[in-house]
């Protein structure tokens, strides 16, 4: 057709041939959290080139306004490339938006919902009968993920939520744009009955590392199984988008006996999108490559380390624990030595991928931390000489760490890297998060030190096999069990040792510029009075309009003249507005009266703690996996739970 | 329900006999008559309240004032006696229809005397037609007669050879008359003018640049560019062509405004003001100022100085600005004494419906009978008048003149503009000169110039050959007073051209003709007021151009590159079109 078209135009001189396709889009609801479609009263259409390479479409996007009760709208002659087959070749995404205002200009306040499709780039981004589905997500609320195309076709209630294949926390979610989709991997998992696995003293049900992979399709709102990764299963290990296509899955810890002794995990791997696409033609294919030793005899292993990647190429990897010691019944315990940081660890790593991006290798940079550590934060930073990473909080064998420091010369070769130090945190902080929001730096909660109360002190052989009497043993990072209120100093130990401080800084500067954010306490129709004080293992995200969701984990919260720390539904979602003064609450989902509730996520599954949170495109997000507590993870009770239910959803619509 | 019960009570303990069984209208009448009877009226001299920014509207105005004179009356036995001035300020009246028809009959004189090439008559006439239409902007809604106006003195001031200054107002008139261009009227315009007017108007369509921003000082005034109606006062004119163009700004019983807007590649801002100042002097100074939500000394001093001159027994004088907000009407009084001391007395928000007066007048009134019995001031400096008043801003819309100026009507013109090209053949010139017309004086201004046509042409003759022989004369002094040995420098520069002359080769004079013939053409028709010499030169030079030729090349050279750009565009991505339906379907 298009070679016609080519003949024509060079015969008739000026003769012009542009060939269309027709494309179906259909709106979705989720499997629960529909009712605010009865308020909804316009919707817009938006159709934008996210990349903005597409110089046919006036500002980057076209839109159309309409009634909600038309059930349609449409927009036609939407410039776009086509291949020479007349495949789709231009990068797209269709937003949906919903008002209770009938004028089609809405203000933020009145948006009742948004949506997002996944991204469309190809033809074979599309459904196979052309379709795309648009998520159509209560603003301000997460539903369980959905099967999109049984929603579409009228389909309602649990029969079409959906679930991951297998329920993991201390797992990655990593969204690939070169597919669209999210790469799940690894973690811990609740033992199937019988099976034999761990299981800690004074805990009913056992738990495993999870082997297997699966990949979240947001376009349709399902999972896909994928072949089991090479090495076994792990978990707390790092998942690195390097480029848009490939993944580096490096370290961890694993199980080595039924009584709960670990290995930390000198091996990576890698997910190729090139290998996916030939798996689905070809199962004998593989999407991962082969096992890649992490330095020589797998001396760079490490667990609960932090990575992120410099270029297309490269990544980085810093801090880590290399060992964990279990104590003389073999279950690893507090003792400060089993986290072994010492300077024969290479602080900060640096994988290479090679040409075929299916191999690599790992190299030591120029120069190690100067406070080693585990469980820190990486921010990346512009500077004047080119991008930097800090390095932000985490704990060493002795304490929190408050020290940043950073990471120069990233374009450099990897013994050209150096680690300079860029102020102090205050307070130091471990189980926190560090996000980067427009040009400033957010650090979110945490623990200021370890809790250890004064029947600990001096004390290395605390008796971890009588849970909720006198001492920290299960927050999984560290294997630490928390104590009920009725333990008194020990309770007091763990709620002092809470962050209660949300740390700004702003990046532009060349040292850090530590200032506290506030709290907005107003109980008005958009917020709600806030009760969390601090968050520890929680996730956060940046979202469009300089704003920050910060949702989930081990809740500090205040009710009335008490405090309390659970994994309960107390921990509502917040949304923290960055700008020249941080404040961050608690916001309602916009429908006044009784219907007001706050931004949380759904049902049963709304706390949960070591799970991820992943930003797909439109600012939608996905919770995946965690540890859930309702009554599992009160205070005194191990969290042993570990959820297949996976949310979506998106904040209150900040302009 | 507050002032019920004091009545009530009021009432009780003057007519202690009286139940209060009795009907309300009988006490309230009772208590009305013993309140006149115990407070004294005090005279107060209240200068009009000012709108600041045209916030409200006069009606409203009147009916606050009454409202608070009223209540000022009741509640602090004050006499209001309002004074006015007489601002001399009358309504704006439009003289159209008398001055059209006047008009008219200018530009068919200045017609008449272009075809009879009596020029500088037709200048004058015409001039006179685009003063007095600058001077009535109202008009420009239309530009007709203003640019076939424009037209004849470009025509008039060309054919007298005033080159700079014909090409100064083609600048206007390309912009502005494209129009009116083709209906010219029966002026007879000669084929020079009207390619030069086709090449000015190509030119101003080719190119878009600049930036209007046009404001008015009342709401609701309609923008006129270049005759074309762009919609209400503040506009963003984008995409202008750098050049002259027509503003005119209107609003009814307004004074409307024009201007001839130069037009760069700069963002220019044009103020329009429709609103006459206020006449009357030092007041019309100072209420214009307290209009625009300032108050100062000189107000102050006014205030005191009226309150000695025309407030009688009054020994306080208000003054003060009025606003409304939404529903809210705001109120700022200042109180001055006839010694010029001033105080500010509290600021009123009142409701439409004036409900609220009495309780907002609280302070307002107890502190105004204070004054009345003693005045204890400050002296005023320069202050806002109602404070907290934010001045209510229009959002400038934004309009790009290019998608105007190429829609329509004008998309026609623009193109015949292109189209025509500098040097298109086969037009007749609707002009005929005369052989023997005399070369007119460029030095002399044009109604001498004018007068020497009607004066006898033997005595003119005799007066040149009398200029020539005295000239002779001159000469042969100067070459008798020479030193021998040094050349007649006029011989040696004549000589030295002969010689190159004979040294250039007579291939390459041909080359060097052919190549100044149009920049010689062109420079003839800037001085066409001379002869007919540049006309015959002009045609020639056409006659040069091969049309055909070029247009043949274009078309090849079209095709190759519409060609090898489709090919390209195949080869990378062909761009195309999706046409998406979106639907939904609602949960039950």
């Amino acid at each position: 057709m298009n070679r016609l078209c080519v003949v024509a135009v060079v015969a008739g001189g000026l003769m012009s041939c542009s060939p269309t396709l027709d494309l179906q889009i259909e709106g979705a609801f989720m499997c629960v959290n529909r009712d605010y479609q009865r308020n909804l009263s316009t919707v817009k259409i938006q159709i934008i080139d996210p990349t903005g390479r597409n110089p046919d479409l006036a500002d980057g996007q076209r839109s159309v306004s309409g009634t909600f009760a038309e059930r349609g709208l449409s927009l036609p002659a939407i410039p776009v490339y086509l291949d020479e087959a007349g495949n789709l070749d231009s990068a797209m995404q269709v937003r949906w938006y919903g008002s209770r205002s009938t004028n089609a200009d809405f203000a933020p306040e009145d948006l009742m919902g948004y949506g997002s499709s996944a991204h469309i780039w190809h033809t074979q981004d599309l459904q196979p009968d052309g379709t795309v589905y648009v998520p159509l997500l209560e603003a301000g609320r997460f539903s369980p993920t959905t099967d999109l195309a049984q929603s579409a076709r009228g389909g309602s209630g649990q029969d079409i939520c959906t679930q991951m294949i297998t329920g993991r926390y201390g797992h990655t979610a990593t969204y690939i744009p070169a597919i669209g989709k999210v790469l799940i991997v690894g973690g811990r998992g609740v033992c199937a009955s019988g099976e034999r696995c761990v299981t800690a003293p004074g805990e009913s049900r056992g738990i495993r590392d999870v082997a297997d992979a699966e990949l979240f399709d947001p376009a349709t709102g399902t999972y896909i199984p994928l072949p089991s990764p090479p090495a076994g299963g792990r978990a707390f290990h790092s998942a690195t988008l390097i480029g848009d296509d490939t993944v580096l899955i490096a370290g961890g810890r694993v199980f080595i006996d039924e009584n709960g002794a670990e290995d930390v995990l000198g091996t990576a791997f890698v997910f190729s999108t090139s290998g996916y696409i030939n798996w689905l033609s070809d199962t004998t294919q593989r999407p991962w490559s082969e096992v890649i030793n992490m330095g020589p005899g797998n001396a760079y292993r490490r667990a609960d380390h932090a990575a992120v990647s410099v270029d297309s190429r490269r990544a980085v990897l810093v801090g880590g624990i290399s060992d964990v010691r279990t104590d003389a019944s073999g279950y690893p315990n507090l003792r400060l030595e089993i986290v072994q940081l010492t300077n024969t660890l290479p602080g900060v790593i640096l994988f290479d991928l090679d040409q075929d991006r299916l191999s690599g290798s790992f190299k030591s940079v120029g120069t190690p931390l100067q406070k080693p550590r585990a469980g820190a934060r990486l921010a990346l930073r512009n500077s004047n000489n080119g991008p930097e990473i800090l390095v932000v909080g985490g704990y060493d064998a002795g304490n929190a760490v408050g020290a940043i420091e950073v990471l120069k010369n990233l374009n450099g070769e990897s013994d050209q890297i150096q680690v300079d130090s860029f102020g102090n945190l205050q307070p130091a902080v471990f189980g926190h998060t560090a996000t980067v929001v427009a040009d400033k730096l957010v650090v979110y909660g945490g623990l200021k030190r370890f809790p250890r109360d004064a029947e600990m002190q001096g004390d290395s052989n605390v008796n971890c096999s009588q849970p909720g009497t006198n001492a920290f043993c299960y927050l999984e990072h560290l294997r630490l069990r928390f104590p009920s209120a009725a333990n008194g100093a020990s309770f007091e130990a763990l709620e002092d040792a809470f962050a209660e401080e949300i740390q700004v800084m702003t990046l532009a500067l060349d040292q850090a510029n530590v200032v506290n954010a506030s709290r907005g306490d107003e109980q008005t129709e958009l917020y709600d009075k806030n009760m969390v004080r601090s968050r520890l293992w929680h996730e956060a995200a940046a979202i469009k309009g300089n704003a920050l969701v910060v949702i989930g984990g081990l809740a500090k919260s205040v009710l009335g003249n008490n405090s309390t720390i659970s994994l309960d539904r107390g921990a509502a979602a917040e949304l923290c507005l960055v700008g020249q003064n941080t404040v961050c609450n608690v916001p309602t989902r916009l429908v006044g009266g009784s219907q007001r509730k706050r931004f949380s996520l759904q049902g049963s599954d709304s706390g949960r703690a070591e799970f991820q949170l992943t930003s797909l495109p439109g600012d939608v997000l996905l919770v995946t996996g965690g540890r859930i507590g309702d009554n599992g993870a009160q205070q005194g009770e191990s969290m042993q739970a570990a959820t297949s239910t996976s949310q979506l959803g998106v904040a209150p619509f900040v302009r | 329900m507050i002032r019920k019960c004091l009545l009530l009570t009021l009432c009780a303990s003057l007519a202690p006999g009286v139940a209060f069984a009795e009907e309300d209208d009988f006490l309230a009448d009772a208590v009305v008559e013993s309140e006149e009877e115990k407070k004294p009226t005090q005279p107060l001299f209240l200068i009009p309240l000012q709108p600041v920014w045209k916030t409200i509207e006069p009606g409203r105005i009147d009916e606050a004032i009454k409202n608070i004179a009223a209540e000022l009356s009741e509640s602090g036995g004050f006499e209001v006696e309002q004074y006015n001035p007489r601002l001399g300020s009358t309504a704006y009246e439009d003289p159209e229809p008398r001055l059209k028809q006047r008009w008219q009959k200018e530009i068919r004189m200045a017609e008449n005397n272009t075809r009879k090439r009596r020029f500088s008559q037709a200048i004058k006439s015409a001039g006179r037609v685009v003063r007095q239409v600058m001077q009535n902007p109202q008009h420009l809604r239309d530009p007709s007669i203003y640019c076939r106006s424009m037209i004849l003195v470009a025509e008039g001031e060309l054919r007298r050879g005033r080159r700079n200054k014909t090409m100064s107002i083609l600048d206007i008139v390309a912009s502005s008359c494209a129009e009116i261009f083709d209906a010219k009227g029966a002026a007879e315009l000669s084929d020079a003018f009207s390619d030069l007017l086709a090449d000015a108007i190509a030119e101003v369509r080719r190119r878009s640049a600049g930036t209007l921003v046009v404001q008015a000082d009342e709401p609701g005034a309609v923008v006129f560019l270049n005759g074309a109606k762009l919609g209400n006062a503040p506009l963003i004119v984008r995409n202008l062509p750098p050049s002259k163009h027509l503003l005119a700004v209107v609003k009814a019983g307004h004074k409307p405004f024009g201007k001839v807007v130069k037009v760069g590649s700069e963002e220019v801002r044009v103020q329009a003001r429709l609103t006459k100042p206020l006449g009357g002097g030092a007041i019309g100074r100072v209420f214009t100022e307290m209009r625009d939500n300032r108050i100062s000394p000189e107000a102050i001093k006014l205030a005191a100085s009226l309150l000695s001159k025309h407030g009688g027994k009054a020994t306080v004088a208000l003054l003060g600005g009025i606003a409304k907000v939404e529903a809210v009407i705001k109120v700022s009084v200042v109180a001055v004494d006839r010694k010029g001391q001033a105080v500010r007395l509290k600021s009123m928000s009142i409701d439409e419906d004036f409900l609220g007066l009495a309780p907002e007048m609280l302070g307002f009134t107890e502190k105004l009978v204070n004054l009345s019995k003693s005045f204890v001031g400050t002296k005023f400096k320069g202050q806002t008048l109602v404070e907290g008043l934010k001045q209510p801003e229009q959002q400038a819309q934004p309009i790009k003149w290019a998608s105007l100026a190429l829609g329509g009507k004008r998309k026609s013109l623009a193109q015949q503009g292109n189209s025509r090209g500098p040097l298109k053949r086969g037009r007749k010139a609707p002009m005929r000169r005369e052989a023997t017309r005399p070369r007119m004086n460029l030095d002399e201004k044009g109604e001498q110039a004018n007068r020497r046509d009607e004066e006898d042409p033997e005595a003119r003759r005799a007066e040149r050959v009398d200029r020539r022989a005295a000239d002779r004369e001159a000469r042969e002094r100067r070459r008798a007073e020479r030193p021998k040995d040094r050349p007649d420098p006029r011989r040696s520069r004549a000589k030295r051209a002969s010689r190159e002359r004979a040294q250039a080769d007579e291939p390459r004079k041909r080359r060097q003709r052919s190549r100044s013939r149009s920049t010689r053409a062109r420079a003839q028709i800037d001085e066409w007021g001379v002869g007919n010499k540049p006309r015959r030169l002009r045609k020639r030079s056409r006659s040069r151009v091969n049309w055909p030729l070029i247009a043949g090349a274009s078309v090849v050279g079209a095709g190759v590159i519409g060609g090898g750009f489709a090919l390209w565009y195949s080869l990378a991505a062909t761009p195309s079109a999706v046409n998406a339906s979106v639907s939904w379907s609602i949960p039950e």
